[in-house]
């Protein structure tokens, strides 16, 4: 019984349209069930959080409301009727793109309303109500004085005092949801030592550390310089005390090179910069120099930088030529310090070996207990490459955290080639002012988007 | 060594399904016919991923996985070599969309995700009828896919100097198992089929900036491993066929679909 070509291609027809039926209920089916599981993906989120990228929380959204829009053609009485037949309730129309905030009825869910609406053709669009979130803010009550962590154009100190530009910061909130690093990376600061027991410290300190002054293992402070430092660095973040430091969860190896004056040898930096290696730590923090190049203070830094440990030093705070270590461009970061307009600071000091720059203009940082007095907050502003320097090892630290395998050579160039240009009007590309530019911990850490727009080629 | 074994296991049920009809060969002696056919697919597939630790020197599973999908048009030329058994190369011209894959291990992390990458598939199909229960015809059915895509370099925005990262995917699609189909019409065979199927990928990428430069070797592997098809095929001419299939492929977070439709000329 053969049957005519027109039977056979109708027959043909009807059995497509049943497998392309069959893969839109399972489409629609897998999209509910999809949905459904909303809460799982919730709970796996509350544990992301707790030291993993703040994006990981996954999409949420009003779990009784839904964002619609009609077709411009529709009157207002036609709109209305229509809601009444879906039984939602209009909660707000957003009159200039003329969109309706809707309650859902109750035992509906968003998926199935949203389903049902996107079947009306006099319907443009139907959306959840998503929820956005604000990158990471620590709670730390002097955050707000933090403009080169994140600057908002906020007053840096009390009412009347000097106000920063808007986005002249380090990124740091948008990082920190990257990592906010790990406790087993250890950070060597050499300076005059650090106050142990400074409320925003105390939990970050790994030992004692080493006095190379009075030769002792008692790093205490003398000074307040090393505990400033320290504090820039990895003070105690988001808990409700003080500043927020660079580094939230990395530690701080207290090695004292410079005396109660702030000064101190070569052969105590010299011999702190190898104990630091020695005892684990993954960066070193030099806020210090010395206006003569000297051969051991050069095989230090060079110890260092072949044991794979990353060293920030400070150019100098004198307006003229970069100071040792830091002018060993080859094993450090010399660091240069702008203000909070992304403008070099006048008395930053200069010269080619500067390979970076970092806010160090009116820089809120922690200092030892004693120093104000008990009626005081252990906090005072203090500028200086110091502080810069003290930014950038934060970050490297950071760096270190999530990427222990690059070497120091490696670590110093996402620092540079992620850098903002910030000169580049008056100086394009890398400068004698300050190097690359102004640090960017959102590009050094931050996964960079490649997406098909970027420019592509055949190799 | 998973890999391995898989391929072991693909080539040794490839070579049990010829090997049983080279039997029949002998007996009845060859009977060559050729069928070509056009056909197109696409298929959506939930992977897992996994970054190998050069210090570790072991593969490790991202958080996060990723959805490939595919778009191919195959030319291929299947091979009646007897009744009931055929063995068909496969040559094609596949978009691949790895999906969004972050990579971590690179000196700058990225997050690639640049939709279809273009390529060559090759592949090889083979079929065996078994058994016929009065309408019903038992078939074994295998299929190895290959897909190359072609090498790509694209331009790391944002960054102080000129930055660049290449990569070029790559995967092997391997099912095997029973087809029944139902010959009681005249001119329309359903059929249902359900599969083992694995799906493994690679997708590495170099990174090279000024002087940093490094690799980051990734792996994708699907989920699923079981492939439930649906599918018919018509015949509109005694040498002209279609056939239609749908793919479910099923896993704990979900349902993958896939969609194949064939035209074939007998000759």
């Amino acid at each position: 019984m053969k049957r005519s070509r027109k039977e056979k291609i109708i027959h043909f027809s009807v059995i497509l349209f049943v497998l392309f039926s069959l893969v839109n209920f399972q489409s629609f089916k897998s999209d509910r069930r999809r949905d459904h599981r909303q809460p799982d993906f919730r709970r796996e989120i509350q544990c992301l959080n707790q030291g993993l990228p703040f994006r990981s929380r996954g999409i949420e959204y009003a779990p009784d409301q839904v964002l619609v829009k009609f077709k411009p053609t529709l009157t207002t009485q036609a709109v209305k009727t229509t809601l009444a037949a879906y039984e939602t309730k209009m909660m707000k129309r957003i009159p200039r793109i003329d969109v309706y905030q809707l309650r859902i009825p109750e035992g509906t869910t968003v998926e199935e309303m949203l389903y049902v609406l996107r079947q009306n053709p006099d319907i443009e669009y139907a959306a959840p109500n998503y929820k956005a979130y604000i990158a990471v803010t620590p709670n730390d009550p002097l955050f707000y004085l933090q403009y080169a962590l994140r600057n908002t154009g906020q007053e840096i100190g009390i009412p009347g005092s000097p106000a920063g530009k808007a986005r002249a910061d380090i990124k740091a909130t948008t990082a920190w949801d990257e990592t906010k690093g790990d406790e087993e990376v250890l950070i060597a600061v050499i300076d005059t030592g650090v106050e142990f027991e400074h409320p925003d410290l105390q939990d970050k300190i790994a030992s004692n550390g080493r006095d190379f002054v009075n030769d002792d293992f008692d790093a205490a402070d003398d000074n307040a310089h090393g505990t400033f430092v320290a504090g820039v660095i990895a003070a105690k973040t988001d808990n409700n005390e003080g500043i927020a430091g660079v580094a939230w969860n990395c530690k701080i190896l207290p090695v004292k090179a410079m005396d109660e004056e702030g000064s101190g040898y070569y052969s105590w930096i010299v011999e702190g910069i190898i104990w630091a290696v020695d005892n684990g730590a993954s960066v070193i923090n030099l806020s210090l120099g010395g206006d003569v190049g000297d051969p051991s203070l050069e095989s230090a830094v060079k110890y260092a930088y072949d044991n794979d440990v990353v060293i920030a030093a400070a150019a100098g705070n004198d307006s003229s030529s970069v100071i040792y270590p830091a002018a060993y461009e080859a094993y450090c970061l010399a660091v240069a310090a702008t203000d909070y307009d992304d403008m070099r600071t006048d008395w930053s000091n200069f010269g080619p070996e500067v390979d970076i720059a970092a806010p160090g203009e009116r820089i809120v940082g922690p200092v030892p207990t004693w120093y104000w007095g008990p009626d005081s907050l252990p906090y005072a502003f203090g500028e200086g490459t110091s502080a810069s320097t003290a930014h950038v090892t934060g970050l490297a630290a950071l760096i270190k955290s999530i990427k222990p395998w690059l070497t120091s050579s490696e670590v110093m160039n996402v620092i540079r080639y992620s850098a903002d240009d910030v000169n580049s009007s008056e100086y394009p590309g890398e400068d004698e002012f300050i190097g690359y530019g102004r640090i960017n911990m959102e590009k050094a850490l931050v996964p960079i988007k490649i997406t098909s727009s970027s420019q592509a080629r055949s190799p | 060594m998973k890999k391995c074994s898989f391929g072991v296991s693909m080539v040794l049920a490839f070579f049990l399904i010829t090997s049983s009809s080279y039997a029949q060969f002998q007996e009845e002696g060859w009977r060559m016919s050729f069928r070509p056919s056009i056909g197109f697919e696409y298929f959506q597939r939930d992977m897992n991923l996994f970054t190998y630790d050069t210090e570790e020197k072991k593969w490790i599973e991202d958080d996060a996985g990723t959805k490939l999908k595919a778009y191919f048009v195959t030319f291929s030329l299947g091979l009646e070599l007897q009744e009931g058994f055929s063995l068909t190369p496969i040559l094609g011209y596949c978009i691949s969309d790895q999906g969004a894959i972050t990579y971590r291990r690179l000196p700058f992390s990225v997050e690639l995700d640049v939709g279809g990458l273009s390529g060559i598939l090759l592949g090889l199909e083979t079929e065996k009828r078994l058994l016929t229960y009065g309408n019903i015809d038992i078939i074994v059915f295998g299929q190895l896919l290959y897909y190359a895509g072609n090498k790509k370099e694209w331009d790391i925005p944002g960054l102080d100097v000129e930055g660049t990262i290449e990569g070029k995917p790559y995967w092997l699609r391997g099912t095997i198992g029973p087809t029944l189909a139902y010959r009681g019409y005249d001119y329309f065979s359903p059929y249902l089929r359900v599969t083992y199927n694995r799906h493994w990928g690679k997708f590495n990428l170099e990174q090279k900036i000024e002087d940093l430069e490094n690799n980051e070797e990734k792996k994708l592997i699907g989920k699923s491993q079981i492939n439930l098809s649906l599918g018919a095929v018509y015949e509109l001419t005694d040498a002209f066929h279609v056939q239609g299939e749908v793919d479910f492929m099923p896993h704990k977070d979900g349902v993958n679909l896939g969609l194949m439709l064939k035209a074939v000329y007998f000759f």
